[in-house]
């Protein structure tokens, strides 16, 4: 950097933000964190700085901690490089250490991050979780499917012969 | 038909004690919790756009002590209903809904720590995964609950399907179309027939949306286009078409007299114009893959050579060959036709590649001619090389050329001047690849070199192979080899170590073509014409049987396998028999 001779030196001074959420529990977070949300970004774009706290009503604390544990981790990645066709994300083989350990939750907190990352517009985290869910899908049977979500079987026998009929073009040779 | 996803009905209810009673729900000290209220529970969202101002607002304007309820009040709400079609695209700023989604879920949740992702998680968020886990899995997906056998019927889903399928390549034409001009194929009427599945799955449910060509109408010149395209189709095919069974979006003659002159009496070669059915196309595209596993193919035969023919290229619309006979072919690649014979040569035509505008040819009369496609006649002559041009060359700036004279020469394409000459190979220089600035050569030394367009200056040897080399495909950051050690060679170009060794011919490998993905195709003077997966090593198919001799040189596309040979014949090998794939390639 070129010297400045201005009457302060520039210090780079990491601005905070408070994030209050559902349950009332307030995090402190750096503005370069809070911005991997888009939502919040543009929030903060609109609003200026703040030393109010942020209200995200729709997330826990024990989740919101989590979903900032990501954005920490996170913060210096460069953006999102989108594919051929902007809107077809890329396989789901290609999860990082790091995050794969991350998503060792169990399904409820997962479900969480999802819809979390969904409303806080993360795209990397959200990404990351439906990596996981399709992961749990991919390979196993339909009872397995069942089994693994805890669903139940809600078609008659007709209807399913009709769909595996309609699904017999797809089978492997 | 909609019933309710399993769920809200059957998990135990082993939570009731935070189940606070109440039909409605949502509601706490009076005030309804979220803006949004359950209705919107299913409706879904679009996720990746959720910093809308809308939904925002929303948020925001929602006083803190009102949303503070969430976390260990679970309160009961409506059943969750599947969204159906109609709601599906209504509301955006639905995400509202989706923590009384939880709500309902941790009911589930908490009765066997497993819920059900697909049904409760808002309808984008939930096809992300769906495409994540990819083909085959949807069609396993369909079959786990009704809830959950929506996503297999969403055409979305099925695009994205498609077209993450990196192998196939799709043209961005199709990728970007709403629409789609087809053929009716002979799959509906004859292999389909068994298979009710092979019908455009949305025939029904789409109509109500499809534009039609109402009657009277003259349809759009475009379709007017098509239908001319399908009766070349037909004649070459060689089969009578089917009647499309997507009868709704067919496209009917007109009825006016004057058209009746020009369409009269092709009734049975009724064209559809329709919403891209991607489950439909991937279908046929997956089919395609199999006909190339199976080797199912419609074989044509070109002969009108007088001699063997070394070399071949085509596209679309043309196949261009050049032979022995020191002629040059072209051929129309939909009537099968030869076209034109191209003089001008003096001995063999030993190679050729052609652009749009251009076409270039070496020969054993040592020169290479330039020629305009525009006049058919020769605007160049090339004559520097001491011997035999065995492999040309050449992008918008530079033509490159390889001669039985162990050197390689770099001429400025508009004006011919050769601009510089590569020694270093110690045998004839058999085969030569352009990329970017890269020229990658192949000797009977045995050894690749790649050298730099712009200097001239040796990049980097590539020695493994224990005989001469006759062939070489290079797509930047790949090169493929093939040799008289009867082996081919896959090489990281930048590293310069051969990755994968493709064993199974029984002769010198005389042709490659790659292209970048997946798939090669080899030529031998063992007769055959090979496939391979260079990734797994093996080889996917062999054609055998059809050519009596050496085969000289090889290309394939998405459908098609162009081989010639020594036995004066030119063989394309059709594996889109049967197939709506036209526009897929």
């Amino acid at each position: 950097m070129s010297a400045v001779d201005g009457p302060e030196p520039p210090v780079v001074q990491q601005i905070m933000v408070k994030l209050v959420s559902s349950d009332n529990e307030e995090f402190e977070v750096s503005m370069a964190v809070a911005e991997l949300s888009m939502l919040l970004k543009n929030m903060l774009g609109d609003l200026g700085e703040t030393e109010d706290a942020i209200p995200l009503p729709n997330v826990t604390g024990k989740v919101l901690a989590k979903v900032i544990e990501y954005c920490e981790h996170h913060q210096n990645d460069p953006p999102l490089i989108m594919d051929e066709y902007d809107d077809v994300p890329k396989r789901a083989d290609d999860i990082a250490p790091w995050d794969e350990m991350f998503m060792k939750v169990d399904q409820e907190m997962l479900f969480e991050i999802l819809l979390a990352s969904n409303y806080m517009d993360i795209k990397p985290l959200l990404d990351l979780g439906c990596k996981t869910v399709a992961n749990m899908i991919r390979g196993k049977s339909a009872e397995e499917i069942r089994k693994q979500f805890n669903i139940v079987n809600d078609f008659t026998e007709e209807e399913l012969a009709q769909i595996k009929k309609e699904n017999e073009w797809a089978e492997t040779n | 038909a909609d019933r309710l996803p399993p769920c809200a009905e059957s998990v135990p209810t082993s939570v009731s004690a935070l189940n606070i009673g109440g039909e409605a729900g949502g509601v706490r000290d009076g005030v309804p919790i979220y803006p949004g209220g359950a209705t919107n529970m299913y409706t879904p969202t679009s996720p990746l756009s959720l910093s809308q101002p809308s939904s925002l607002r929303s948020f925001m304007k929602l006083p803190m002590g009102q949303s503070s309820s969430v976390p260990g009040t679970r309160l009961p709400s409506q059943p969750p209903q599947p969204p159906s079609t109609k709601s599906k695209m209504k509301r955006k700023d639905s995400f509202v809904g989706s923590p009384c989604r939880l709500q309902d879920t941790d009911r589930s949740t908490q009765a066997s720590g497993r819920l059900d992702f697909l049904t409760y998680l808002p309808y984008e968020i939930a096809m992300v995964i769906v495409i994540y886990a990819d083909f085959p899995a949807i069609t396993t997906i369909s079959e786990v609950s009704r809830s959950w056998s929506r996503f297999s019927r969403d055409n979305a889903v099925w695009r994205r399907l498609f077209l993450q399928q990196r192998e196939w390549r799709t043209p961005r034409a199709l990728a970007t179309a709403s629409w789609r001009t087809t053929r009716p194929n002979r799959l509906f009427g004859g292999v389909a027939g068994a298979s009710p599945s092979l019908t455009p799955h949305n025939a029904g449910a789409s109509g109500a949306s499809t534009p039609r060509i109402g009657e009277g109408e003259l349809p759009a010149t475009a379709d007017v286009d098509a239908l001319l395209t399908s009766r070349i189709l037909s004649a070459y095919m060689g089969s009578s078409l089917q009647p499309a069974i997507n009868l709704q979006h067919m496209v009917a003659p007109s009825p006016t007299p004057s058209a009746l002159g020009e369409f009269g009496g092709i009734g049975s070669q009724l064209h559809q114009r329709a919403p891209v059915d991607w489950r439909y196309l991937f279908q046929q595209r997956l089919e395609l893959d199999r006909h190339w596993s199976n080797g199912i193919a419609d074989v044509h035969v070109l002969t009108g050579h007088a001699d063997s023919v070394y070399c071949v290229q085509y596209d679309h619309d043309k196949i261009v060959t050049g032979s022995r006979d020191r002629t040059i072919k072209v051929w129309d690649n939909n009537t099968l036709q030869c076209l034109r014979t191209l003089t001008g040569h003096d001995a063999s035509v030993l190679c050729l590649k052609y652009d749009d505008t251009t076409l270039v040819t070496g020969s054993s009369d040592s020169t290479v001619i330039v020629w305009d496609w525009a006049t058919s006649a020769p605007a160049l002559r090339l004559a520097s090389h001491a011997a035999g041009v065995l492999d040309v060359a050449f992008n918008e700036e530079h033509i490159v050329s390889c001669s039985k004279d162990c050197t390689i020469k770099v001429w400025r394409r508009s004006t011919g001047r050769l601009l510089r000459t590569m020694a270093g190979h110690r045998g004839p220089v058999n085969a030569v690849q352009l990329h970017g600035n890269k020229i990658v050569s192949a000797s009977g030394d045995s050894l690749i070199k790649m050298w730099d367009l712009k200097t001239g200056e040796l990049i980097r040897t590539f020695a493994g192979h224990t005989r001469g080399l006759a062939c070489v495909q290079f797509d930047g950051k790949t090169i493929v080899s093939g040799s008289s050690d009867q082996l081919i060679k896959v090489w990281d170009a930048e590293t310069g170590t051969c990755k994968q060794t493709l064993r199974g011919h029984k002769d010198l490998v005389r042709t490659l073509h790659f292209d970048g993905g997946r798939r090669a195709v080899s030529g031998s003077y063992d007769q055959t014409v090979k496939v391979w997966d260079i990734i797994t090593g093996k080889c996917t198919l062999e054609l055998k049987d059809m050519h009596t001799s050496w085969v000289f040189d090889v290309q394939f596309s998405a459908s098609k396998i162009v081989s010639t040979s020594q036995d004066q014949k030119i063989i394309i090998w059709d594996f889109a028999k049967g197939l709506d794939v036209a526009d897929i390639n």
